[in-house]
C-alpha cells in the first residue's frame, strides 16, 4: 500500500512539475494573444460604430464634443491609461444613455449631457463606461450572450447580427456583477482624477427617481442593479473622506455646452 | 509473481480485455469536449464485465482507473475554460500552461491506451506503472472458484 501511495504522489508531483515548467513559458507573448485580441476588438468596434453612425446622428459641434473629450482625457491621464484606447462619440439623441462598444468606443447621448448637473456627474458616467472597456466587460458579455462564432461572423459581414448586438449593448447589457464591478472601478478612476464620486451616486439616484415607475418595475426583472442600489453601493465605496475637487472644465465651456443642448 | 503474468487468456478474454481500452479510446475521441463521457463509457464497460474472468475484470479496472485520473485533470481544465468563456476569468499564462499539461497527459494516455489495446488483444498482460499496483489492490481473484475461469 505504501508503494502505491508513493507512486500516486509521484504521479501528482510529475503533473505539477510539468505544469510548473510550462507556466514558466510566456505563452501569451508567444501566441501574441493580446495583440490578436486587440486587433479583433478594434475590428468589431469599427463594425459596430459604423452601424451606430448609420442609424444615429453623430454630433460634431465642438462646443458639445470638446468638454466631454476634455473630461475623458482628464480621467485617462489621471489614471495612467492609454488615451489611444478610447474613442469618444457624441450622438444627438434625447434618451439619457451612454454605452461602450468593443475597441474602446464610448458612445454618449446628448440627452445624458442635458441631464448631468455637474462635471463630476459627467465624469462619473464616463468613468463607468471606461471601466467597462478596461475590465473587458464588453467582449466578455458579447461572447457570453451571442458566442464566439457569431462574433466572427459579424467581423466578416454579419450585418443583421451586428445591428442586434449594437442594440443589445445600447440597452441593459451587462450583468449585475459586471455593473457593480464597473461602478467600483469608476469610483477609483474619479477619485484619482480628484473629483467626488458622490456626484455619480447622486446622478443615478436622480435618474431612478425621475423614472420611479419604471425603476420599481425593472428592479427585480432586470439583471442590472437598480439605480438606488447602485447609488448606495457607490456611497459606501466612496466612504466619508474629504475630497478636494479640482475643476476640469472652465465655467464658460460648461455653460456653452449646456446652452447648445 | 502476479497471477496473470503466466496466464494464457482465451480468445474471447483477449477480445473483451482489449475492448475495455478500445472503448475508452473511442469515447475519448467522441466526447472530447466533455471529460465525463469517456469515464461513463468505461464505467459502463466495467459494470458489464464485472462478472467476467479475472483477466477481463483486471484490465477493465486498469482502464477505468486511468480514465478516472484523466477525468479530474480534464474536468478542471473544462471548468476553467467555461469560466473564461462565460465567467469572470481571463485568458492567462497559467491557463495555457495547464491546457498544454493536460494535452500532454492526454496524449501520453492516448498512446499508452493504443499500445495496450493492441498488446492485450495479442494476449499480453500490460501493466501500467502505479495503475497496475492499484488495480491489484482493487481487483482480486475470487477465492471460492478457480480465479481464471470465473
Amino acid at each position: 500500500m505504501k508503494k502505491i501511495v508513493l507512486q500516486g504522489l509521484l504521479m501528482v508531483a510529475l503533473f505539477m512539475g510539468v505544469f510548473w515548467g510550462l507556466s514558466m513559458v510566456d505563452w501569451m507573448g508567444l501566441f501574441k494573444v493580446e495583440k490578436i485580441k486587440k486587433a479583433s476588438d478594434e475590428k468589431l468596434g469599427r463594425v459596430f460604430w459604423d452601424i451606430v453612425r448609420e442609424t444615429e446622428r453623430e454630433e460634431k459641434d465642438s462646443v458639445l464634443v470638446q468638454p466631454v473629450q476634455q473630461m475623458l482625457q482628464h480621467l485617462v491621464r489621471s489614471n495612467g491609461l492609454d488615451s489611444t484606447h478610447f474613442h469618444l462619440h457624441l450622438i444627438r439623441q434625447k434618451e439619457v444613455n451612454a454605452f461602450a462598444l468593443p475597441g474602446g468606443h464610448l458612445v454618449v447621448h446628448t440627452g445624458l449631457l442635458k441631464n448631468v448637473k455637474s462635471e463630476a456627474e459627467l465624469a462619473g458616467v464616463l468613468a463607468h463606461e471606461m471601466a467597462h472597456v478596461t475590465l473587458d466587460h464588453v467582449m466578455k458579455t458579447l461572447v457570453k450572450e451571442i458566442g464566439v462564432s457569431t462574433l466572427t461572423a459579424i467581423t466578416t459581414g454579419g450585418g443583421e447580427l451586428a445591428r442586434e448586438a449594437v442594440q443589445y449593448l445600447g440597452s441593459a447589457a451587462f450583468s449585475r456583477q459586471l455593473e457593480a464591478a464597473a461602478d467600483a472601478q469608476a469610483v477609483a478612476y474619479v477619485t484619482k482624477a480628484k473629483m467626488d464620486p458622490m456626484a455619480m451616486a447622486d446622478f443615478l439616484l436622480r435618474m431612478s427617481e425621475d423614472n420611479a415607475d419604471l425603476e420599481a418595475y425593472t428592479s427585480w426583472l432586470n439583471t442590472h442593479p437598480a439605480g438606488k442600489e447602485r447609488a448606495a453601493e457607490i456611497k459606501a465605496l466612496r466612504g466619508t473622506a474629504t475630497i478636494q475637487s479640482v475643476p476640469v472644465l472652465s465655467t464658460q465651456a460648461w455653460t456653452k455646452m449646456k446652452a447648445a443642448l | 509473481m502476479h497471477p496473470l503474468s503466466t496466464y494464457r487468456p482465451e480468445e474471447h478474454e483477449k477480445e473483451k480485455a482489449s475492448n475495455a481500452y478500445l472503448m475508452s479510446l473511442i469515447m475519448f475521441i467522441v466526447g472530447l469536449p466533455l471529460p465525463i463521457v469517456n469515464l461513463i463509457a468505461t464505467v459502463v464497460f466495467w459494470l458489464g464485465y464485472r462478472r467476467s474472468s479475472f483477466y477481463v475484470r483486471w484490465h477493465c479496472t486498469q482502464a477505468l482507473l486511468l480514465q478516472l485520473s484523466l477525468f479530474f485533470v480534464n474536468s478542471y481544465g473544462f471548468w476553467w475554460t467555461m469560466s473564461i468563456l462565460f465567467g469572470d476569468e481571463s485568458l492567462s499564462n497559467a491557463y495555457l500552461a495547464y491546457l498544454f499539461t493536460a494535452i500532454l497527459f492526454n496524449l501520453s494516455e492516448l498512446i499508452t491506451t493504443i499500445y495496450t489495446t493492441v498488446e492485450t488483444r495479442k494476449g499480453k498482460n500490460i501493466r501500467w506503472w502505479f495503475y497496475a499496483a492499484l488495480t491489484d489492490r482493487l481487483c482480486q481473484p475470487r477465492a471460492s472458484h478457480n480465479f481464471m475461469t470465473q
